[in-house]
């Protein structure tokens, strides 16, 4: 059996936990090709013309893997932690499985999926569990396999941070890019605008890692673990902090995230560029909280759709990189606003 | 566990402890005047619980207008949901009124966080006011809510705000009562305006009313008038089900009364979301059933709770999981209309609403299935009525037709079965 994953949406989040997952169990998998425009084009003809970017994306890369796999891997996942402690997901990700359900209805597709709803009592860890029957493995291989899989996803999001604080101590002009895995990694949304910037000679800080488990639990202690494993106090201690400096009752997991790499990025970096995908829901409330609140550093709020020409984005990233460079020139050390 | 020294503990407390003495000499300093944005006509029965439970004074915002939706337009971001704007622009204007307290609920979705964003904005426009943000992030569970309007003003007694509960539930399910045989009869009355004049006289008793028989009283008179009012309904009339999102489709002026607009070229307008049947009354239709879901009743999915499991049951056709916040309830209240025979659907919607804009493709599988047109109406701060109306009336018109054409089509075949001495399907068996 072949499973086939959507490039798009929880993908970009999630790839590690489910391939291995998958792999562990024995099953192969094959992911859809990276963002092209006839993908964009599906995506935009099978979706309600109002969705973000970025779930159109997700429609038309699940089009792209018909013929290419027998079943197609949604999951639908509310929320992360106990009783959702850690937050929750915008509510596009709690209708996932239903909206390809709707949407591939008549199509005869099959679609695979696991009900993550921690405050509803559904954990992580089971929904991947009662995945085992429907792949034909029993529930004991598949926790061991969770179990790897989730060890294995939380230490590369440990080394992904480790990778932008490595990033964050170079020279030059540095930019927090803040935005959703999803966006900010996609061929077509956030990867072009990431190239841009390092073109015009600055430096992207593009912290996406997950930050909901227990951290501590990798590199602290361990004599087998390096020391480049272990994160540096500063970031270690704003981790420890259950909530953000900048507002503490975002009810969105990934958007408290967000939060949190602001509060421990803004201080090495000279500005920040917020990239959104209209009309997001959670992004539209906590976008306005971010740029009310942090008053000492220049932000640019790129919103996107589904536009084509790069043009307009690419003067907006040029004029702000300037006046960032004209700042650190004048030796600013005003608020930007 | 704090595991603190005593040193540390003890000034941990001295500061909370200032903290919130000074926030009681405010708070002692300036005079309540709670507001609450506009939905509807809930508001007469949110200012009798403040003044009559609460013992505080209630500010009612003006009702919205273009200038509300400007001022809440500019002031927040811009693709927020309608609802986010509106009730800006009506937190303003109450403000205007002489409003303090500025009153937010939670939601399972966007809304939830509504109060904070509002605050901020508000603030930073330089409004002084307190934000009662009565959402679960905010508190925790209902102590903690009941221990933060007992610190807006230490003199409100719990005991008073139960007195006041049956009265309050009484009009909000009298207000709904009355609006739904309005809805479902206005189309067809003899004299144009006559449910209009009655509707208004029961609303301006509910403003007046000081205790629950008052309410019973003005209930008992309005729906006494309205069956003594005539009416040329006819035996099958035309019937539309109107779905969607939360807000919108409870506030007219947001969804620029489109139910009104529909029923008034002669249709039965029926819906089913409103505050009886999403806060007060479970859709189980056995008590047992309704008792099971006021003990499953889950704070933090304020107010979906109380219809989630039931709902969501009856749409097992199309979702297997909740959609999440009122798409369930939209989904389940469409198959239900479409199984009944109805001749349309009317989805309302603010632009962007994510919940209402998943459950597009279910409703058009629906739509397919049971061979029922719906009409989708997405609502942002537009001003002008004329697109809306226009597309009410083709949409009216299509279903006028079709329904005359089903009849036509009905009465040819009882005439050729007639002529030719065909037997009827009865017949045959």
């Amino acid at each position: 059996m072949t499973v086939g994953i959507p490039r798009a949406l929880l993908y970009y989040r999630y790839r590690l936990l489910w391939k291995t997952f998958f792999s562990e169990l024995g099953i192969a998998t094959v992911v859809s090709p990276k963002t092209n425009k006839s993908i964009l084009d599906m995506g935009c003809s099978l979706a309600v013309d109002e969705n973000c970017l970025s779930s159109k994306l997700f429609f038309g890369h699940v089009a792209a893997l018909f013929g290419n796999c027998d079943i197609i891997f949604v999951p639908r996942i509310t929320g992360e932690g106990q009783c959702g402690r850690h937050g929750l997901l915008c509510s596009r990700f709690e209708a996932l499985y239903d909206i390809c359900e709707n949407i591939f209805r008549d199509q005869g597709i099959l679609f695979l999926t696991c009900n993550v709803d921690p405050a509803e009592g559904e954990s992580e860890a089971g929904a991947f569990a009662g995945m085992a029957g429907i792949l034909g493995k029993t529930r004991r291989k598949a926790r061991a396999a969770y179990e790897k899989a989730r060890l294995a996803w939380e230490e590369d999001a440990l080394s992904r941070l480790r990778a932008e604080e490595e990033k964050s101590l170079k020279d030059g002009v540095k930019i927090l890019v803040i935005s959703h895995s999803y966006n900010l990694r996609d061929e077509y949304i956030g990867l072009p605008i990431l190239q841009y910037i390092e073109k015009l000679g600055a430096v992207p800080i593009c912290p996406d890692a997950p930050l909901c488990f227990p951290y501590q639990r990798h590199g602290k202690g361990k004599s087998d673990s390096s020391p480049g494993q272990r994160l540096p106090k500063s970031t270690a201690r704003r981790l420890h902090e259950p909530d953000s400096l900048i507002c503490d009752r975002a009810p969105w997991l990934m958007s408290r995230e967000l939060l949190k790499y602001i509060d421990i990025f803004r201080d090495r970096t000279d500005g920040i560029i917020l990239i959104t995908a209209f009309p997001c829901g959670p992004d539209s409330l906590i976008n306005e909280m971010i740029l009310r609140r942090v008053t000492d550093r220049p932000i640019l709020n790129l919103i996107l759709d589904a536009q084509d020409a790069q043009a307009g984005i690419e003067t907006r990233i040029e004029s702000f990189i300037d006046i960032i460079r004209f700042r650190r020139k004048a030796g600013a050390s005003e608020p930007a606003r | 566990m704090n595991r603190c020294s005593k040193g540390v503990k003890d000034k941990r407390q001295m500061n909370r402890g200032a903290k919130e003495a000074r926030e009681k000499t405010q708070m002692s300093q300036c005079v309540k005047r709670l507001s609450y944005p506009r939905l509807g006509n809930y508001g007469i029965a949110i200012q009798y619980f403040v003044t009559h439970g609460a013992g505080l004074e209630y500010v009612p915002p003006p009702p919205m207008s273009k200038r509300t939706i400007d001022l809440g337009a500019k002031h927040s971001p811009d693709f927020a949901c309608a609802p986010f704007k509106c009730m800006m622009g009506c937190y303003i204007e109450a403000m205007e009124k002489g409003a303090t307290v500025l009153v937010q609920t939670g939601g399972t979705c966007r809304l939830g966080y509504y109060g904070e964003l509002h605050e901020q904005i508000l603030g930073d426009l330089g409004y002084e006011f307190e934000m009662l943000n009565l959402s679960l992030p905010r508190y925790g569970n209902i102590l903690g809510m009941i221990r933060g309007i007992k610190k807006l003003s230490p003199e409100i007694s719990l005991i008073r705000m139960l007195r006041a509960i049956p009265a309050t539930v009484k009009m909000i399910l009298s207000i709904d009562r009355v609006e739904d045989y309005r809805r479902k009869n206005m189309g067809f009355e003899r004299e144009r305006g006559a449910f209009d004049k009655i509707y208004n006289e029961f609303l301006d008793a509910l403003n007046r009313a000081d205790k629950l028989m008052d309410v019973r009283q003005a209930y008992k008179r309005a729906m006494a008038l309205f069956s003594q009012t005539p009416t040329d309904k006819p035996t099958h009339p035309l019937r539309v089900g109107v779905v969607g999102e939360y807000f919108t489709i409870m506030d007219p002026y947001s969804n620029h009364e489109a139910e009104e607009k529909i029923a008034r070229m002669g249709t039965e307008v029926h819906r089913w979301m409103n505050l009886t049947h999403s806060v007060i009354f479970p859709p189980n239709k056995n008590p047992f059933g309704q008792l099971i879901s006021y003990l499953r009743y889950r704070l933090r999915r304020f107010p979906s709770s109380i219809w989630d499991d039931t709902l969501k049951a009856e749409c097992a056709d199309y979702t297997e999981y909740n959609v999440g916040s009122s798409g369930i309830s939209t989904v389940a209240i469409a198959q239900r209309y479409a199984k009944a025979g109805f001749d349309g659907l009317i989805h309302v919607k603010s632009f962007g609403c994510t919940p209402e804009m998943d459950v597009i493709p279910i409703l058009h599988n629906i739509s397919a299935d049971y061979k029922i047109p719906i009409l989708f109406l997405n609502y942002d701060t537009q001003t002008s009525d004329v697109g809306i109306e226009t597309r009410l009336e083709a949409f009216y018109d299509m279903i006028s037709m079709a329904k005359a054409a089903r009849e036509k089509e009905t009465a040819i075949m009882r005439l050729y079965r007639a002529a030719t001495h065909a037997p009827t399907n009865k017949e045959k068996t």
